[in-house]
């Protein structure tokens, strides 16, 4: 079978092998399988499956972290991505894949290599070097309890600026369950926890370098192709947008439909969004255009604030709406100053905004006192509090070592019915859309398969023309999240961006055929082929949460989203409750082929998607 | 400034984004259908801290130290325009054009030790086409 593009190998990294030496060993990808996973999430999960049970705590040394590419990641065609894949210590073992652009992604290819598996505890803090075939593990004591930006300035200073570098910040090593992985100053692995993963294998970083090739199918027809995509990237509305202003457009249509997180989810629409969006960002912060490796429209804005004592890559729409409107903050110049402390610290910008914010709202209902923060007038938009807590979380003091545990757990130890607000699905924070003004996006963060995340489908101002749906009732949302979500696959196993979607592809997979053609030279690749891996792949980690104990009950939402009407915007009074939620979530189940008791996939849809052979311990 | 006698790329790194497609795109065009930066003919110098990108490639000089330093006669003035280019067949690898290129834009190809220099692809240079930005644009002029 053709394999052109696959670097080939998987590289097993047992960082206390024998005698507490670093075991290195490499294995060729599987050829019988690759066509049915590909690589990146699907062939990542595969392994991850693989190599865990329900039994394997996030944070014991076998709990692998995985670096996975896929196929066309680092080819001429697009922006690439890696996959962070791993057990996730924020929803207590559930599947995680968290995806990070910049430089990383290519660097893993270069070196030869199509996955990085990670497993074992290092007896001291360590970084792990790999150049090409030469694997060291290497004293990191030095680097230990620096920032992520400290850190990796330090790396590239000792090695030279050609190693591309993964880190992680005080908030990994710290065990923080939303650390974040942190690569190219700026680009994170964001979601989940795999910085505290990290952490745990006593493991700072990996500085990598790579001088192998990646070989093309078809060179001339990927030439001709790549301009093709990078014309309608570019004069498309959404390219251009994307290019001009980066995600933190989205703060315009959020507030158009009135799905903008505002002060710990209690509303939807945000009195001082002016200051915040977009077109605040680019008048007051923004000083040029960044793009991961291979991008052509590249998205990322290099912002100064606070008279250039910030330096960021961001904030990016999330951050605005977490640690902007969601914490009741109207200065952009202080987000992109949260933004920078969250990068620093290697703490996930989302979560920690919600957490704050789950915080503030605590201490406005009067469930905690003065004395709980330290002092601290933690009221919505005061943000001093917000930055104080930044730091709080990261180093696990005060009030911060209750809040670093995430808002499920923060709220179960508070108590006093304050779970009732804490915005989590399945104990992973909830980004920035708010599901009671688009029904569909409630569905999407319950069907996600790493918890509260908008990142595998986002129902939230789609094109009427593409799908009919109901914003605020239960018709066509299954249908689309299941689409959705299904359209994101192909990339997600790539790795590509999926921002490629966002701008002409929602939905569709024929281009993403053509890809899979040029690069790997899969002549016969079919739209169908890819729509039932798209299945296949959706359904594979919803059998790695099954295994973990997943059923209907948990696909859920928390109950100010579930039951509390939305006060204001076009969703005003809208409550999207249990009637409508469990006929989208029946319907979608009905669409996966999952059982509508139970929520796990029958037997008939694992066979129907060849997966049967693949989940060897499946009852 | 003094008119240059030969084409070139020239340069305007504010413009850059740091995604380096040229060099994905440039090693690919240069090596049979193989995507690896190490033999790009075009690097970019990222920063990204300082917020710095800079594009670095062969100015096609005037008055080219490469040609002279080479002890083999292997670059010649026999390019598009005269631009020196390097004979991959008769080059040892001696690096003594990388060590005299002021502007530090003679690569070197560590797996097959041949120096890597930009031809400008005969006129039409790959890197400058795929470059959405404009940080790169080729000027014809002899």
């Amino acid at each position: 079978m053709k394999m052109e593009g696959y670097a080939g190998k998987i590289l097993y990294v047992n960082v206390s092998g024998p005698g507490g030496n670093l075991a290195v060993r490499t294995e060729p990808l599987d050829a019988t399988i690759l066509r049915r996973l590909i690589g990146g999430r699907g062939y990542g999960a595969y392994l991850l499956y693989q190599l865990t049970t329900p039994a394997t705590d996030p944070f014991h040394p076998e709990n692998p972290i995985i670096f996975s590419t896929g196929p066309l990641t680092g080819t001429p065609l697009a922006g690439s991505k890696f996959v962070t894949i791993t057990k996730s210590p924020l929803t207590g073992g559930l599947f995680l894949d968290s995806y990070s652009g910049g430089e990383v992604a290519g660097e893993i290819k270069f070196a030869g290599y199509d996955h990085i598996v990670i497993q074992g505890r290092a007896p001291r803090p360590s970084y792990l070097l790999i150049d090409d075939d030469r694997v060291e593990l290497r004293d990191g004591s030095s680097l230990w309890g620096k920032t992520t930006l400290e850190a990796e300035a330090m790396l590239k200073k000792t090695l030279g600026p050609e190693y591309k570098i993964i880190v992680i910040g005080p908030a990994g090593e710290n065990g923080v369950p939303f650390s974040c992985i942190c690569t190219d100053y700026y680009h994170q692995s964001g979601r989940g926890g795999a910085g505290a993963v990290m952490g745990s294998k006593n493991l700072k970083a990996l500085a990598i370098r790579g001088t192998r090739g990646i070989s093309i199918a078809d060179a001339r027809g990927l030439a001709a192709f790549r301009a093709y995509l990078a014309e309608r990237f570019r004069k498309s509305q959404y390219g251009e947008l994307r290019v001009k202003y980066g995600t933190p457009y989205t703060t315009v249509s959020v507030s158009s439909i009135g799905v903008l997180p505002t002060r710990n989810f209690q509303q939807g629409t945000f009195e001082g969004i002016e200051k915040i969006n977009c077109f605040s960002m680019k008048e007051k912060i923004w000083v040029s255009d960044h793009g991961c490796l291979g991008c052509v429209a590249p998205c990322m804005n290099f912002v100064r604030a606070r008279k250039g004592r910030v330096r960021v890559v961001g904030p990016e729409y999330e951050t605005i709406a977490l640690l902007g409107s969601n914490v009741g903050v109207d200065d952009i110049e202080r987000i992109a100053e949260f933004n920078e402390l969250c990068d620093a610290h290697g703490l996930d910008t989302i979560s920690t905004g919600n957490v704050i914010a789950f915080a503030m709202e605590c201490y406005e209902r009067g469930l905690i006192d003065r004395g709980a923060t330290g002092g601290l007038d933690l009221r919505f938009g005061n943000a001093d509090a917000v930055a104080e807590m930044i730091g709080q979380i990261a180093m696990r003091r005060g009030l911060g070592d209750l809040l670093a545990d995430g808002v499920k757990k923060a709220a179960q130890r508070i108590g006093k019915g304050s779970s009732h607000f804490a915005i989590h699905v399945k104990g992973m924070e909830i980004p920035g859309y708010e599901p009671r003004g688009a029904f569909a996006m409630g569905l999407a963060y319950a069907t996600a398969t790493r918890g509260g995340c908008h990142r595998r489908a986002k129902p939230v101002e789609i094109p009427q023309d593409r799908f009919r749906y109901d914003n605020f009732g239960f018709e066509g949302n299954a249908a689309m999240v299941k689409k959705l979500q299904d359209a994101r696959e192909p990339i997600h196993c790539g790795i590509l961006c999926d921002a490629l979607l966002r701008f002409c592809f929602e939905a569709e997979m024929k281009d993403v055929a053509q890809m899979y053609r040029l690069v790997v030279g899969w002549e016969d690749v079919s739209v169908p082929e890819l729509s039932q891996l798209a299945e296949r792949i959706y359904t594979l980690t919803r059998c790695f949460n099954v295994r973990e104990g997943i059923r209907r009950k948990d696909d859920t939402l928390p109950p100010r989203l579930l039951y509390e009407p939305l006060p204001d915007g076009p969703g005003k009074g809208k409550i999207i409750g249990d009637e409508t939620f469990n006929q989208m979530l029946s319907e979608y189940y009905h669409l996966r082929g999952w059982d509508p008791q139970t929520g796990i996939p029958t037997r008939e849809t694992l066979k129907r998607l060849e997966l049967l052979d693949l989940l060897s311990d499946w009852a | 400034m003094k008119a240059k006698k030969y084409p070139s790329i020239h340069i305007d790194s504010q413009k850059c984004s740091g995604c380096r497609l040229c060099e994905l795109v440039c090693s690919t065009q240069k090596s049979a259908g193989v995507t690896n930066p190490q033999k790009s003919r075009i690097r970019v110098e990222v920063e990204h801290r300082e917020n710095q990108n800079v594009p670095q490639v062969c100015q096609q000089c005037d008055d080219p130290p490469c040609v002279t330093a080479c002890p083999v006669g292997a670059i010649s003035r026999s390019g598009f325009q005269g631009i020196p280019v390097i004979d991959r067949g008769a080059c040892t690898g001696c690096e003594a054009c990388v060590q005299v290129c002021p502007y530090r834009v003679m690569f070197f190809d560590r797996e097959e030790k041949v120096a890597l220099k930009c031809d400008l692809c005969g006129g039409e240079p790959e890197c400058v086409k795929n470059c959405l930005q404009g940080a790169i644009r080729f000027d014809a002029k002899a």
